[in-house]
């Protein structure tokens, strides 16, 4: 008797922990069965094209990429429904934890997961991706539709590329750019910057010189934590590491000059775009986006005081690309999205409603374009986007990477000697 | 008595000073969640109270960004894992705090043993296994939290079990008292500090938790609250106020239930010491 | 009364077993089956566990299709000569053969060593005949010189080798400098912040311990820290010790601790010094609460007859208190420290690694080794050692303080 009760309570105790999880994820469990649909209404509400979807017979495509918060991937979206009615969208919205978003991005595709049919990825994670099989090589696609690799951006779709096969397009092209005070830089100078015809170590000299004036604390800054950046920003000191010592010694002399914030060798994006939105800084080398910041409430730099240049021995690509799961299975519609948002109509509402660089290239001088992003309107950008340097290629670029910052970071901290650092990064980038 | 008087106002600057310390970053958030983005760099950063205080940081957080979900949604994953673990692990520490079997020293080495390994390594074949077993993106994610909590739950509930005396479990067993109804009705309550404590230790695990849920529950409608803060950046900025925000609004409503369980539990104590 | 477990009492430890077995050990022995591979997850070569040689088809049939496509391009050139595009087209026609073989292939598969000399034999060949065309014809601009190269680069990685190591990830581990410095970095953080923490946490339980008036708000407020979440408390530290606008690196400055206030994260001391105050701060009420509860059952008859024999509040801790709260101090302490070894999000936040990798931990180590390079196989290997580490800190708390929490008194 006791050993019946005891039983039936132990069942019970279990069958309780089981349903305590198991109420609580069937309801779960009814959302996932339903996510196609709902996630169909939950953009459909986003994107205003409810009349769209509500046949419900549309083959679904899945996208992931995080949200700028700007309208450009709803937009595509809509354009893309409204263009045909075969295909339609469903936006899994990743983080911007870059790391985050790549590693769920991995976990997913290392699984053999074709939950995603296509994925937008930083320009630096495509060759990992390629090599491990993971995307899908795009040029029969392309030779099918009639696209050419010559209409994109070329530095983006190098970083697209691997062992001469295509795996993804340009999505927009970013860039580093020299984001300086018009008010207090006089013309001369102003001109001899926006020209690119300059020298790291005249513009030093320039950021000591108006260090101070309106206002400003400090000269110059940029990013040299140590992180992805730093391979960017020394990208650019050392152009495109074939100068490895001058850049780097250089670059030294940036850090330990008054001209550049005490603690420049923990800042990334954000410090930088802070110092110069706030008026603290006369120069300061960032991506294209901090020109957006200046026109918003409370920044004390607006956009009539700054002018825009081309850093002196070229400008470090960034920016994200689209790619295809390998294991996609809705291939041709995911084809279908990928061409339209890369350089159909759709490249055109992206990078006009969110005020990118176009990454194809006949977009570049589209009046629509053109008018959402002042930049593209700018000599000194112009000049920037046409002398872009791609980061160093590598069989392993995380890993090259990763003994770069290292390696550099300890050297610009005074941790080790320049002739030992310039040995190492070379040995490494062999 | 009066050398008791000393002790107790050092007792009191302890408290103080502990507070102060552990409160001031809490404060700091509150007052930057109502200061616009602008102010929270440049020249006004230091101020306590903003220049042009707003509230669109709790907008944006609550109506924008789902914060409330998240909530909701840590909420109920934490109380499904703390409900089991507890559950679980009193059943087993019950067991291995007063039967002899063989492995016993075994057991309990393997369960430190697995809290010894750092929570990346199991997160791919999780994945893995959830993946096949097509339960991404649900509740199941708190079984998986197991890895995190049972081990630490199982060796603290041990410990205190340990401590509570054998003589009240001759008598139930006299009584004739069954092994469940002894852990249910003599155990549990005499060790409710122990028991509390774990219970709060796992729901707090749960609640912060972070690599596993961001790993298995992608879609926004699972997501929880460490998951979802990741969202308030986008690549290159991070919005600070409403970062703020959001930890204001994930804080307080924890604190509030927090406090009403402690008391519940304390006046649980209270009654079972009064029945014993 | 300590009795031998029968098989309904065996049910009771049924469900811990399950859930330890499914959701830690499982996970935990795939983990380790790939210390003795050269697993990398962006290489297709490695991205496997390979016991014997073998052919990635579908490779293999996509790189045929791209050396067809390659050539098409190439055969239209203007200047080629009659015997040349010749040649092109055998390669056609040879690669056209070769990979209808392969038509439907899906992955990896092991295949027999005739078939392995074969595809060598061809790859061999059509290097051969294509970069002597090239060579021949530099004069001419072709579309693909530079990319066929590339395509059998490619074509010859899909032979894959066994990737299995043994044991020579261990080896490599006892020689790798930056897993002994990150060692190091872990070892200084988790002895400074956990003594800190049992310091100040049990002088915190011993207060809270009081029947003081409003002490249930002290013990709510205490789980402040706590109940933000790692990943953000760390980042707002990271806001708060800004070297511009920080208001914690503001405080230290003015009252002198550091010498400006952008020192905080930029010297490898200040950045420790910085990770260890938010672990501190996080985790001090975390060891409070447990030792508390461990505390609250102790007899408080015991108290008042130390009193009454006149010992002082230092010496009744001390003879009284401490012996009894032992096995809750062994288990805060042993928890704290697996925690505090594995120490992760403070870091990657705070200081990502630097200032030039001076505050890497073992954690942050092997995530970066994993996650951002893919390479499983060794950082599964950095996370075995890691383990080990951890195993004989355990060992050394369990002897010191003696086991008497596995067994009843």
């Amino acid at each position: 008797m006791k050993k019946k009760v005891l039983a039936l309570l132990l069942s019970a105790t279990m069958v309780m922990g089981v349903t305590a999880c198991g109420n609580s994820s069937s309801t779960s469990g009814d959302t996932t069965a339903e996510t196609s649909d709902t996630a169909v209404t939950a953009e459909a509400a986003k994107t205003d094209a409810a009349e769209n979807k509500g046949d419900g017979n549309r083959e679904m495509i899945t996208i992931f990429r995080s949200d700028d918060g700007n309208g450009a991937m709803e937009a595509a979206i809509k354009g893309f429904e409204e263009s045909q009615d075969k295909y339609g969208v469903n936006w899994v919205v990743a983080t911007n934890d870059t790391d985050q978003t790549k590693s769920q991005l991995n976990t997913a595709f290392s699984a053999g997961s074709s939950e995603y049919d296509l994925a937008s990825i930083d320009t630096v994670w495509a060759g990992d991706m390629a090599a491990a099989g993971y995307i899908e090589p795009l040029d029969s696609y392309m030779k099918d539709a009639g696209r050419s690799v010559a209409d994109y951006n070329k530095g983006s779709i190098q970083a697209g590329t691997y062992n001469a096969k295509t795996y993804a397009l340009p999505l927009y092209p970013d860039f580093g750019v020299l984001f300086f005070r018009s008010d207090i830089v006089p013309e001369e100078d102003s001109a001899k910057l926006v020209s690119g015809d300059y020298t790291w170590d005249e513009l030093l000299a320039m950021a000591e010189k108006y260090k101070g004036e309106g206002g400003t604390k400090t000269g110059i800054t940029f990013q040299a934590n140590q992180y992805e950046g730093l391979v960017c920003n020394a990208n650019e000191f050392t152009s495109n590491y074939t100068k490895v010592k001058d850049g780097l010694e250089v670059m030294k002399k940036f850090v330990d000059s008054d001209a550049t914030p005490d603690d420049i060798l923990v800042y990334q994006e954000s410090e930088a775009c802070n110092s110069y939105v706030n008026g603290e800084t006369v120069f300061s080398r960032n991506w294209p986006y901090v020109w957006g910041t200046l026109a918003t409430e409370g920044s004390a730099v607006a956009q009539d005081q700054t002018n825009v240049a081309p850093l002196p021995e070229g400008a470090c690509i960034g920016g994200w690309l689209v790619a295809m799961n390998a294991k996609s299975e809705h291939k041709e519609g995911a084809w279908a999205f990928l061409d339209y948002i890369t350089a159909g109509e759709g490249q055109k509402l992206f990078t006009s409603t969110g005020g990118y660089v176009p990454g194809y290239t006949a977009y570049v001088e589209d009046a629509d374009v053109l008018a959402a992003n002042q930049l593209l309107s700018k000599e000194g950008f112009i000049t920037a986007l046409n002398n872009t340097i791609a980061r160093p290629a590598s069989d392993n670029y995380q890993e090259l990477s990763d003994a770069l910052q290292i390696s550099m970071h300890k050297y610009l901290s005074g941790k080790t000697e320049l002739d030992a650092t310039v040995t190492e990064v070379e040995g490494l980038l062999k | 008595m009066s050398k008791n008087k000393v002790f107790n106002i050092v007792c009191w600057i302890f408290i103080i000073a502990f507070l102060v310390v552990s409160v001031f970053p809490f404060f700091w958030i509150f007052i930057s969640s109502f200061k616009p983005e602008a102010e929270i760099f440049g020249a006004n950063c230091y101020r306590i109270i903003a220049e042009n205080p707003t509230l669109d940081n709790y907008k944006v957080v609550i109506f924008e960004k789902g914060m409330i979900r998240a909530v909701g949604n840590s909420f109920a994953m934490s109380a499904i894992t703390t409900i089991y673990v507890v559950v679980v692990a009193s059943m087993s520490a019950y067991i291995i705090s007063r039967f002899k079997f063989k492995g016993k020293s075994i057991l309990m080495g393997l369960i430190l043993a697995v809290a010894m390994f750092p929570q990346m390594i199991v997160i791919g074949p999780i994945f893995n296994m959830f993946y096949k077993m097509n339960i991404l993106n649900s509740y199941w994610v708190c079984l998986a939290y197991s890895t995190i909590t049972l081990p630490s739950a199982v060796w603290i509930m041990v410990a205190h079990f340990n401590q509570v005396p054998l003589a009240l479990e001759e008598a139930a067993k006299i009584d004739g008292c069954s092994t469940w109804m002894t852990l249910w009705k003599i155990i549990f309550p005499i060790a409710a500090p122990g028991v509390f404590t774990t219970a709060i230790m796992s729901f707090i695990s749960a609640w912060n938790e972070y690599l596993l849920s961001c790993t298995l529950n992608i879609d926004e409608k699972v997501q929880t609250v460490p998951v979802r803060l990741s969202y308030l950046k986008d690549q290159f900025t991070v919005f600070w106020s409403q970062i703020s925000a959001a930890t204001v609004v994930v804080v307080i409503p924890t604190l509030l239930i927090v406090l009403l369980f402690q008391k519940r539990i304390v006046a649980g104590i209270a009654n079972g010491a009064v029945k014993e | 009364m300590v009795k031998r477990m029968t098989f309904k009492q065996f049910l009771f430890i049924l469900p811990l077993l399950v859930f330890i077995g499914v959701f830690s050990i499982y996970p935990i022995v795939v983990s380790l089956s790939y210390t003795f591979f050269d697993y990398k997850t962006n290489d297709q070569q490695h991205n496997g566990f390979y016991l014997s040689e073998q052919l990635n088809e579908k490779l293999f049939y996509e790189d045929c299709d791209y050396i067809n496509y390659f050539i098409d391009a190439d055969k239209t050139v203007e200047g080629l000569s009659d015997e040349d595009l010749a040649t092109f087209e055998d390669v056609e026609a040879d690669t056209t053969a070769i990979m209808a073989k392969y038509e439907n292939a899906t992955g990896v598969t092991k295949v027999s060593s005739d078939v392995m000399e074969e595809i060598t034999a061809y790859i061999d060949s059509v290097e051969q005949r294509t970069s002597d065309i090239y060579e021949r014809n530099s004069d001419l601009e072709f579309y693909n010189a530079e990319n066929l190269p590339q395509i059998i680069k490619d074509m010859r990685s899909t032979i894959v080798e066994s990737n299995f190591i043994g044991a020579a990830g261990f080896t490599q581990l006892l020689h790798d400098t930056r897993f002994s410095k990150a060692l190091g970095n872990t070892l200084l953080f988790t002895v400074i912040s956990v003594t800190l923490e049992l310091v100040l946490g049990m002088l915190l339980a011993l207060v809270m311990d009081k029947a003081i008036r409003g002490i249930g708000m002290v013990r709510t407020i205490a789980l402040i820290p706590w109940a933000i979440p790692t990943a953000v408390s760390a980042m707002i530290w990271s806001y708060m010790y800004d070297g511009s606008y920080g208001v914690i690196s503001k405080i230290f400055e003015s009252i002198g601790l550091i010498s400006k206030q952008s020192a905080m994260l930029l010297t490898a001391q200040g950045a420790l010094a910085s990770i260890v105050i938010s672990d501190v701060w996080k985790t001090t009420p975390y060891m409070a609460l447990l030792l508390l509860a461990g505390l609250q059952v102790v007899d408080r008859g015991l108290y008042e007859s130390a009193s009454i024999d006149g010992a002082g509040p230092v010496r009744t801790f001390f003879s009284i208190t401490l012996p009894l709260i032992k096995p809750s101090i062994l288990v805060a302490l042993l928890f704290r420290t697996l925690d505090a070894f594995r120490v992760y999000d403070l870091i990657a936040i705070l200081t990502g690694g630097g200032p030039g990798n001076g505050t890497e931990s073992l954690s942050v180590y092997a995530y970066k080794l994993m996650f951002n390079q893919s390479n499983y196989g060794y950082g599964s290997v950095v996370v075995m050692g890691m383990t080990v580490c951890v195993a004989i800190i355990a060992i050394i708390y369990v002897k010191v303080l003696g086991a008497d929490v596995v067994s009843n008194n």
